[in-house]
Parts: C-alpha cells; structure tokens; sequence
C-alpha cells in the first residue's frame, strides 16, 4: 500500500488535497506546483520559489466544500496579500467548523484558463472501478455530456471515450481555434486507470477541473476517497 | 461442460408437471413430441394414461434422465430435486414460478444448495425453458422456434416467447433459445461460454435487464464477440440516485451510461429493442463484419434510394463517387442516360442483367452494397433477386436488398434469402445495419 495511502487510513481520512496531487505527480500527471503552507511565516521567500499570482486554499479533511467555509483564496499577487489571505482562510475554516483539524493551506500559481475537462473514477455495484470523463462547465452539469468505460482501459476505450462525447467538437477546436491536446487527454485516462487499479483503496476520483492547452494540461483541482 | 450439452443435446428429457389439456406439462410434451425431438421423453405425472402418443409415468426410477423440465409447485421442488440429485440428473430446467423473483429468497437459495450438493446445474427458476433446434429440443411452453442461426438468451421468460412468435412470423430462426429467468444457478455468462462454441450459433442475441456479476460478464464477452457478434437489448431502468457515492463523478453515473460503457468495451452491439434486434441479426449471419464506409447503392428508383443515402451519411456512412476508371468501366457495360454516379440509378433499365453488371463493377471500390429495387410492370424482382444471389457468391462484398415492397416482392425476398441476402422493408434499415456493423468492425 502507498505511504500516503497508509497515513490517510490510519488517520481514518481521505487523501487531502496536497496528497491527492503528490500520487498524481508520481504518475507523471501534470499538476501546478504546489506547497502546504502551516504557517504565516512559511509566506515570506515564497515569491522566490513560486511565481505569483497564486491561489490558496484550504486543506482539511474536514472541509469537503471549501469553497462555502470560505477557504479558496484566487489570484492572489504578492506575498503581503498572501500573509493576509492566510490569516482570514485560517479564521474562517475555524468558524466554519470548530473541530476540524487544518492541515493548512495548499498554494499554487494560477493556472491560464485552459479548455475544462472533468475525469473521475469511482465504483458501480456490478462492474467495480469505472472512469468518467467530460468536458467541464454546463456540459457536465446540464447537459451531461459524458463517457464512461469499466476500468483498465486500454488505449483504444480512452480515445473513443474523448470522442464519443458530443464536446468532441470543442476539442478539435471550433471556429478556427487550435485543437486541444487529446493525446495528453487520453494519456491522463490511462495513467487514472493505472493509478486505480495500482491503488484499490482508493474508492472515488474526480479530477476537477483539469485545464487542457494547445500543448498539455493541468490538473486544477484533484480529489481522492478511500 | 457435460452439464451444458445434458441441457442442449440431452438423450432423454424428464418433464415434470402437470399432464391435464392445457396445463404446462401438456404443452411441453406437445412440442417436444411435434417438434420431433429424437431422444426419449418421459411425461412424469400422477395421472399416467398417455398424451400425443406417449406414456404418462407414475414413477420414474427406472428411467435415465439427461435433462429434468420441472413445472411443479414451488413448494415440492426441494424435495424433486433431492430425488433427481440421488438419481444422478445433472442438469435440471426449473420453470415454475414462486421464487426470488416474489420475494421467497430463501427458497430459491434451497433449491441451489440441494442442486450444488449434487453437482446438479439448474436453469430458472421461473422461466419459459430452453430450446435447441439443431436436435429439436423445445423444452418450452413457448411457440417451437424454427431453424435458424441466432441464438437467443433472455431474462424475461414473456419477453422471450414474444419474439418467438413475432419472429415466426417474420421466418426468422433460431440455434438456441434459452430464458433463464431468476438465472439462480446457470447465468448469462456460461451460456455465451457454450455458445461461443456452438457451431449452429452464428449471432448471439440476449435480452437482459440486469448483470449481477458485471466484470465477469465483460470479461467473458470480450472473448466471445471476437469469435462471434453479440446483440444486445438492455432494459434501461435507470438506478441513479441508489448509489451510496460522495463524489461528483458518482452523482453522474447513471447505471444505463455504466451498461453502454460496458458493451462498447466487449464488442456488443447494443440495440434499443426487438425490432432493431432482428434487423442486425438477419444482417449480422451473413456478415459479421463490413470492412470500410464507403457505400455504394444501386437502385431502379430515385425517391428510395435518395432516402437512403440521407440515413447513410448521417449515420456517418460514405455514399462516395466512383473512381473515373470505374465510370469509363461502367459506360462501357451500361445503356446511356443511366446515372454513372453514387447511387447509380439505372432507372428503366434496372433489369436483372444491369444489377448484376453494376454491383460486380462497383464491388472494388465500395465496403457494402445496397441494391434498392422497386418493381414495375415489365420487371421480374425474382429475376433480380437471383442475379444479384448468383453475383454476391463472386464478389465477396456484402450485398443488402430493400425489395420493395410488400407482397409484390415476397417471392423475390424468399430468393434473396437463399443466397443469403438479407432484404429490408426500407433502405433507411439497411443503412442503420451496415452502420451497426461498420462500427463494430473496427475493432473486432
């Protein structure tokens, strides 16, 4: 079992945010650079190691919706304002919930808006893990544009699961835009894909947002549940 | 799989249930003894005497039973299945009714473990029973399939003799017919197993409304479609909002988008409902793969074939011009005025010769035929039928017929069949077969 893995278990916890990204990351998953800060001092020198503007956000496993306990912070343009940002996140998670135990506060620069792309994994009664994918935005909440194959995909299921989607278009890149990068896109499914059936006791996966270009992704924002 | 050829290619067939006029014991014996199935059958009933001249038993001790069709009441079962077991039967038929599917859980879980006990294998409970044309088995109440080539597996016993009789109407045959209702022992699984190598099995058609094992069945269906095509009808009771989830991925997966997701993976070609199913299947026999998109029709008419040509480019189908050789070629062959493009209207001249010169000429360069033929006053369809039968064994290109229509080209349809191609009452039918198949090629 991976160590994060381990940790989180005994901890009787889901992965956090950071560590969500760290298993990502030894996938050879893009993610921005990140940094768990625990304290307003840690803020200073930040500038150097990161480029600003940065965002910030809660990290807690208390704190699913963190966004209602006050705790993501965007666009954030120098470490005076980070200091700050610090300060009223770490406030407002303490009121939001008086028990819950802060890890502290994820930082990473601002991601260029990218085309949305949401990929999730999680379990169906009859067939075990599947994987989801599909653009971001209304096309997942209204429209539910989205595909789904029974995990491990092969290269082939991750190709038709891009391009079964009626988003497909959007991809491709419409009214003269450049296309998106689907290869990195079907990269990301099988490296999910690996990364499920390598770690069992992880239960649900939503990837959300991940930002693809021209030329690679990101992911944005990552979940993981045991 | 001794089991599994006891259920299909049984020496001796045991029925247990009642033998009055009209009762499902009657029925079975009438089809089996109508039907004409070689092997010993033993009426088993309290009552004796004799119907469609074979003798009703009280007992059976005597008797070496292959295959056991149990109709009886669910509550004498145990006690049957105790006596069958010590008798040596291996493989039992339940079709009563009583059981899982009306909340008696408990009783069916009985029957399984008596029937385990005994390394006995059970199809059922509550189902309609299985048939085998190729040794005219029909364990069945349902109406007797005729010969043919797709085996049908279902879970719904009504659902099952529903298309039994609609496809005797439509003269479509069947290998197998298996409905396996609460499916408590035998499951969808082993049988596309068996009939993965079933040599009278060309199609395999199922009609299921849920999977309890899943990946297994996936697992097992990917290696049956690359052997042969599987068709599928799935009842699309959608379970969303049952599942226990927390994330967002979960709030989004509705079990109907888990099932598709499941088929595309295995090669099963999943249809909406039992029309579209004896489309595909009647196409799927004869051609179990179309290679490429490019579609060619020939026709005699121009509204039909202009209809079918929309469908077939919508389903993403090339209805592509010829190659300047391939024209020069038909010039040659061809009376003038006959349109030398894609569809190629041979508009009065679309006699039997004129199909067979155009669909030869144009096999090269086209993946699938459509041969669109509507007859007049001076055109024979059964000529037409015949040539185009006779040229479909030299070129190796599928050919699909919308004869139309009605009892004008019965006769011509009935011909067609004999060469093995499958004619549709529309070519809008044709194209969402070809597209089917197309789709499913790539891949198989």
């Amino acid at each position: 079992m991976h160590t994060i893995i381990q940790k989180a278990k005994k901890e009787k916890r889901s992965l956090l945010e950071t560590e969500a990204k760290e298993l990502l990351r030894e996938y050879g998953i893009p993610v921005p650079d990140f940094k768990l800060i625990k304290s307003e001092e840690e803020i200073s020198g930040l500038a150097k190691e990161m480029n600003f503007p940065i965002t910030m956000k809660i990290v807690s496993p208390y704190i699913i919706h963190k966004t209602d306990a006050g705790g993501v912070k965007l666009n954030i343009i120098n470490e005076k304002e980070a200091i700050s940002a610090y300060q009223e996140i770490i406030s407002k998670a303490k009121k939001y919930n008086k028990k819950a135990k802060i890890s502290g506060v994820i930082v990473y620069p601002m991601v260029p808006q990218g085309t949305e792309i949401i990929i999730g994994m999680m379990q169906d009664p009859h067939f075990g893990p599947v994987i989801m994918f599909g653009l971001g935005g209304i096309f997942v909440e209204v429209l539910k544009d989205i595909s789904f194959r029974i995990l491990p995909i092969e290269a082939r299921d991750a190709e038709e699961m891009i391009a079964e989607i009626k988003g497909y278009k959007i991809l491709k890149g419409i009214r003269g835009e450049a296309p998106k990068d689907i290869q990195a896109i079907k990269d990301l499914l099988l490296k999910i894909s690996q990364l499920s059936q390598e770690n069992p006791e992880i239960s649900e996966i939503d990837l959300n947002p991940v930002f693809v270009f021209e030329k690679g992704l990101q992911v944005v924002d990552a979940r993981m549940i045991l | 799989m001794k089991s599994m050829e006891n259920f299909f290619n049984p020496h001796s067939v045991a029925i247990f249930a009642s033998m009055k006029e009209g009762k499902t014991g009657y029925e079975i014996v009438k089809n089996m003894v109508e039907g004409g199935f070689k092997g010993k059958i033993y009426p088993i009933s309290q009552v004796g005497g004799q119907i469609f001249g074979v003798n009703v038993h009280k007992d059976y001790k005597n008797f070496e039973i292959d295959l056991a069709i149990i109709a009886i009441p669910a509550q004498f079962i145990p006690s049957l299945l105790e006596d069958l077991g010590n008798k040596g039967v291996k493989s039992a038929v339940i079709i009563s009714a009583g059981f899982s599917e009306v909340g008696n859980f408990k009783e069916e879980k009985e029957i399984k473990r008596i029937a385990k006990k005994y390394g006995m294998r059970i199809i059922g409970p509550n189902c309609a029973g299985i048939m085998n044309s190729g040794c005219n088995l029909f364990a069945s109440i349902e109406v007797r399939a005729l010969s043919g080539e797709t085996a049908f597996i279902t879970q719904s016993g009504a659902l099952g003799g529903a298309v039994l009789m609609m496809a005797e109407e439509l003269g479509f045959g069947f290998s197998k017919f298996v409905s396996y209702g609460n499916r408590c022992d035998v499951d969808e699984v082993e049988l596309i197993r068996y009939l993965e190598d079933d040599h009278q099995t060309k199609v395999i058609a199922l009609y299921i409304e849920g999977l309890e094992a899943g990946r297994k069945f996936l697992t097992q269906a990917k290696k049956t479609a690359l052997k042969k095509p599987m068709v599928v009808i799935k009842a699309g009771k959608s379970k969303a909002g049952m599942r226990a989830t927390s994330s967002h991925t979960g709030s989004l997966a509705g079990e109907d988008k888990i099932y598709d997701a499941a088929f595309k993976q295995a090669g099963i070609l999943r249809v909406e409902g039992v029309e579209e199913m004896f489309d595909l299947c009647r196409g799927l026999i004869y051609y179990p793969k179309i290679k490429g998109n490019r579609i060619g029709v020939v026709t005699n008419s121009g509204g039909p074939a202009v209809l079918t040509t929309d469908k077939l480019e919508v389903s993403g189908l090339i209805v592509s011009e010829p190659s300047e050789s391939l024209r020069n070629k038909l010039k040659e062959v061809l009376p003038p005025h006959v349109s030398l493009g894609n569809p190629f209207d041979l508009l009065a001249y679309g006699g039997a010769e004129n199909f067979a010169r155009v669909s030869q000429a144009i096999a090269a360069e086209y993946d699938a035929i459509i041969a669109i033929f509507v007859p007049t006053a001076t055109m024979d369809s059964t000529g037409v039928a015949t040539a185009l039968g006779k040229i479909k064994e030299v070129i190796k290109v599928p050919i699909f017929a919308n004869f139309m229509a009605g009892r004008l080209v019965e006769e011509a349809i009935r011909e067609l069949k004999k060469y093995g191609i499958p004619n549709y009452e529309t070519g809008e039918r044709c194209a969402k077969v070809i597209q089917k198949i197309y789709k499913n090629s790539r891949y198989n």
